[in-house]
Parts: C-alpha cells; structure tokens; sequence
C-alpha cells in the first residue's frame, strides 16, 4: 500500500514538474507587422540570456491581431503599430492597464539620389514627383499630408504626388529614380536599397507622434516570463537594438 | 454627391486620356489595317500576332513592358528620352501611350473586319477609273469601311476609361494629373470608409459608358452619301 | 489600236499561255467556260500580273517581265465593265458616273456628262 502511494505520488510529481515546465516556458507575442525585425532580434536575445524561455510569434496587422485576442486567441504581449488598438483592448479590459508603455516611436523621413540637393520640407516645391502612401489606405501617407498642410505647402504640392498603395512602393519608385523622392518612415528606410538615402526628417511638430505601444494582456501579466521581457524591452540594451532599425526610443 | 475637385478631375482625365488615344490611334490603327487587307509580305504574320499581342496579355504584363521601355532606365528611356529631356513615366501622356496599346488591337480588329467585307471588285473599278493608292483610300475603302473605324473607335474609347493595370504601372496614381477614374475608385475602395465615393465613380463611369453606346448606334444609323 | 499580248500565267493547275497580235478597232474573244478569257482581260488591265511576257498596247509597253516593267492599273486608262454590277454603294447615280471622269485628263474627256445624261434619259435619277 505504502509503496503504491509512494509510487504515484512520485509520478504524479514528476509529472507536474513537466506540466509546469512546458507551460511556463512558452511566451505568445502578438506583435504588429512593422515590428517583425526588431522584436525578433530582440526576444532571440533574450532567449539567449534566459535559456528554456520559447517565444511564439504572431504577425500581423494590429486591427486583426487585437481582434483576434478579443476572441480568445493565446497572447501575452500585444505591441500595437497605433495608439487606436491599444485602447481597443484596454477598453474591454484584455490588457493589464499597469502595464502600458511605448515600446518605440517612428518618423517620417525623405528619401532620395544622393546627389539631390534637397533639405527640408520646403524644398519639396521645388521637385515634380513626390511619392506618398496614400493618405486615404496608408497611415504614413496620412501623417505625410498631415505635414504638408501644417507646413502650408498642400496647395503647391498638389499634382506633383504620386499615391502609392504601400511604403514599399514608395520606396520603390524613389529607387527606380521615376519620382525625385519618397516618403516614408524611418524604419522603412533602413531597409531600402541601393539608390537612395535618407535626405531629411519631417520635423516632428508638424505631424502626431507615430507611436507603438506595448502591454501585458491579463493572461501575460501571470507568466512570470512574460513580465521579465517586458521590463527587458525598456533596457539599454533592448532600446539600441530599436535604434538600429531606425525606431526612436525616447 | 459630394465629389471632391480631385474626383471632378479624374473624371475629366479619364475622358481626355481615352479621347487622345483613341484619335492618336486612328491614324495608326487604319494604316495597319490597310496593310493586313490589301498587301502580302513577309513578315505578316509577325506583325499581326505583335498587333493582338495587347490583347492576350494582362494589362500589368504591358505596363511593366512599357516601364522597361520607356523609364529612365529603359532601352528607348536611355538611348532616346533622357537626351532630349523628354520624361514620359508619371505624366498623363504615359497613361495615353499606354491606354493607346491596350486599345489598339481592338481598333485594328474592328476596321480590318470592315475592310474585308468591302467587294473586291469595287477597289478594281476604281483603280481601272483611275484612282491611285491614296485616292482608292480615302474615295472607296474609307467609306466602306467607316462602320468599322467608329465601331473600333467606340471599342477603343471604352476599353480608355476602363484601363487600369497598364496605366497604374507607368502613369501612376496622381491626383490632378494621371488619376483616371478607375485609379481614383481603387483608391476609395481601398479605404475604410470610402464606399460612397467608390460607388458614386462607378456610377459616372457607367454613365458615361451608356452615352458613349448610344452615340454609337446613332452614328450607326446615319447613312453616308457622296457625290 | 494594235495590241500585243505573250503572257503565261499559272493559276493552281490552269495555265494560261498566249501569244497574238492584232489590230483593230473592236475586237472580240471568244472561247468555251473557263478557257481563260476573264483571266486575259485581267492581264491586260493590269489587275493581275503575268508570270512573264510582254503586253504592248499601241506601241506603249504595259508590261514586261525582262525589263522588268508594269504600269499599274491605274495608269493603263482601260474600262473595263464586269458581268455583275459594281456600283459603288456609298455614292450617287451622278458620283458613281462622274467618278472615272473626275481622275482623267481634260484631252481625254471626248464625252459630255450632259450628253450621256440627256441620251440614256436617266435625268430623273440624279
């Protein structure tokens, strides 16, 4: 009798050791598109320097991913390319409201030929092509119109923009040299090619701060690995590794 | 209907850019017609499976060419406009060039089936009353063949308004400029809450598309008479 | 009029090959279905050419292969009436008579268009 009992509680030990390994190990990101390339970098790091931890990411755009968590799906941390979605959640209580905070801010910058002699937004008056997203489908373009009329200069710049459906787009456009330049974000620029380069940033005053932020959702906030990434992504450490890829961090 | 000065231009360029291809293809598309009917050379059958090409390729597929072709990097780009200062990608006349190869083979098709039909012996007659190539044209086949030029003409203009996917390679979407208004209900349609836009495009292109075909069943009807 | 004719043309399997002369003022050809006669008269109007030979029409030379000359038919001045009718359909009875006369020189004219009018009485069709 005593060796039977022993026996099952021995197994039954042993089997919640794993259960609670396999359980407390797996962290759910839901993390918006723009973001793949950082939070990537940056939860493999953190793996590196927290070994058992395993993250599992989600994609995608931050209207679907927020969706997706309202209806039940397994997340931990949600990082949200707008203030909008965020709320979304916050609202119906699905986020720790403790811990919201910006994981990182974007901007809007002009890309062009090297050799143009472009400086500021003024300047644009001057060139025949100017690539946008466009403002009515693509949040940058958005803010970039934004800019225009704040800086006054929507009325001549009219007729020399050229819509693109997406960043990428733009980017495309500016590198086949068909528009004198393109707007597009910080991030995006990093990531672009041969042709171009980064000839001034759209001074922020002029368009509301492109902000990402991030937040334990009521799941997230009990997984201890999960609070432990979150103060990990408001290091130094994690901040450079933003600033690499062209977010800002303050 | 709440249409913003940049819808009203759409709809103006959409009926402009369709107005000069058509009237630029005219000339061009009569010509090769003339040539597939009435002469035999080599090479013919090249020229008519480069002539319907257009119309067995999706319309990306001959913006991406015409792009290739005429961008600052491309073969005539380089060697021919760039010299001159001539930019033809992101302006209204890249959307007329490439409304014009879209349409073409339909133009072509319409007034080669119109001259074919024409009596072989009328042409004789008039070349044994003395009528020399270019009084022949203009004196017995354009006549006869009118039909098929304004039915190749109507075809042309409607397939214009409706170009899409060559025009938005190199001409691009810009308001006031090569927006045309397909582009412009991609753009609506493609936004959260631009529906009712979208819709009420729809419901001027159709419009103009119902005009157009009436007019063409009149000009249809009228009997051409000459001394 | 003298008018000499030595063509040979092929037509699939048909082959026509003549050689004549002859002067006149109005000459007839006869011969059975499918001898060849329309095919002759299309030579000779130039609406179809000759695989080789010579046409010479009063001295003048239509066509020859070796010299390698063919005035179009345009240039030839010959009538020609075809069995069926080829009224041009998109003129009238005063365009489709006037035609030929509009495209010739003034010394070549011998008609008057009112003559032609008032003797086949047609007056009330133009």
């Amino acid at each position: 009798m005593k060796s039977i009992a022993s026996g099952l509680f021995l197994v039954l030990t042993i089997l919640s050791l794993f259960v609670s390994l396999s359980y407390a190990a797996d962290v759910n990101l839901s993390v918006a598109a723009s973001l793949r390339e950082a939070v990537t970098v940056l939860s493999e790091n953190f793996v590196r320097q927290n070994p058992g931890v395993k993250f599992l990411n989600n994609f995608g755009a931050s209207g679907a991913l927020a969706k997706q968590i309202e209806s039940g799906a397994p997340a931990d941390l949600f990082f949200s390319a707008n203030l909008e979605w965020m709320d979304y959640l916050k609202e119906r209580k699905l986020v720790d409201e403790k811990s919201i905070t910006t994981f990182a801010y974007n901007t809007l910058v002009f890309v062009g030929k090297p050799e143009s002699k472009v400086g500021s937004l003024q300047d644009m008056v001057k060139l025949e092509r100017i690539a946008i997203g466009s403002p009515k489908s693509v949040p940058a373009g958005d803010y970039t119109m934004q800019a225009f009329k704040k800086a006054g200069l929507d009325k001549q710049l009219e007729h020399k923009l050229v819509m693109a459906k997406d960043v990428r787009e733009c980017l495309l456009y500016a590198d086949r040299g068909e528009v004198d330049g393109a707007f597009v974000y910080k991030t995006d620029a990093e990531q672009m090619a041969k042709n171009v380069k980064i000839l001034f940033a759209v001074p922020q005053d002029l368009y509301p701060r492109v902000t990402y932020p991030m937040a334990l959702t009521v799941a997230g906030g009990r997984k201890a690995e999960a609070v432990a990434f979150l103060k990990f992504l408001e290091t130094e450490e994690a901040r450079a590794v933003l600033a690499r890829y062209g977010f800002v961090v303050r | 209907m709440g249409f913003t000065p940049d819808d009203y231009s759409a709809i103006l360029l959409s009926v402009k850019v369709a107005t000069v291809a058509t009237l630029l293809s005219l000339p061009f598309g009569f010509a090769v017609a003339y040539v597939m009917t009435y002469r035999r050379f080599r090479g013919r059958i090249a020229l008519d499976v480069a002539v319907n090409l257009p119309l067995t390729l999706p319309p990306v597929v001959i913006g991406y060419l015409l792009l290739l072709l005429l961008g600052q990097q491309g073969l005539i780009g380089r060697a021919l406009l760039q010299p001159l200062g001539i930019k033809l990608i992101f302006t209204w006349k890249a959307a007329v060039i490439a409304t014009a190869v879209v349409g073409f083979p339909l133009m072509v098709r319409s007034i080669r089936t119109a001259m074919e039909a024409i009596d072989e012996r009328l042409v004789q007659v008039s070349r044994l009353l003395g009528a020399h190539m270019l009084d022949r044209i203009v004196t017995v086949i354009l006549p006869l063949s009118v039909r098929g030029v304004i039915a190749g003409s109507v075809l042309m203009f409607a397939r214009g308004l409706g170009e899409f996917g060559a025009t938005v390679i190199v001409a691009g979407n810009i308001p006031g400029v090569t927006q045309t208004i397909p582009l412009a209900i991609y753009e609506y349609a493609s936004s959260p809450k631009g529906d009712i836009m979208a819709l009420s495009l729809c419901a001027i292109s159709i419009t103009i598309s119902v005009v157009v075909l009436v007019f063409h069943e009149y000009l249809g009807r009228r009997v051409v008479r000459r001394d | 009029m003298e008018l000499r004719v030595a063509v040979e043309k092929r037509l699939g399997t048909f082959l026509l090959n003549t050689d004549f002369t002859v002067q006149g003022e109005r000459i007839g050809i006869f011969g059975p279905s499918g001898s060849g006669k329309s095919t002759l008269v299309g030579l000779m109007a130039g609406l179809a050419k000759p695989d080789k030979g010579v046409i010479i029409l009063d001295g003048e030379t239509l066509f020859d292969s070796s010299a390698g000359i063919n005035v179009r038919t345009e240039k030839r001045r010959m009538a020609m009436v075809f069995q069926r009718p080829s009224l041009f359909p998109h003129l009238s009875v005063k365009g489709n008579l006037l035609y030929g006369y509009r495209r010739s020189a003034p010394e070549h004219c011998r008609i008057a268009f009112d003559e032609v009018v008032e003797v086949l009485e047609i007056g009330n069709l133009l």
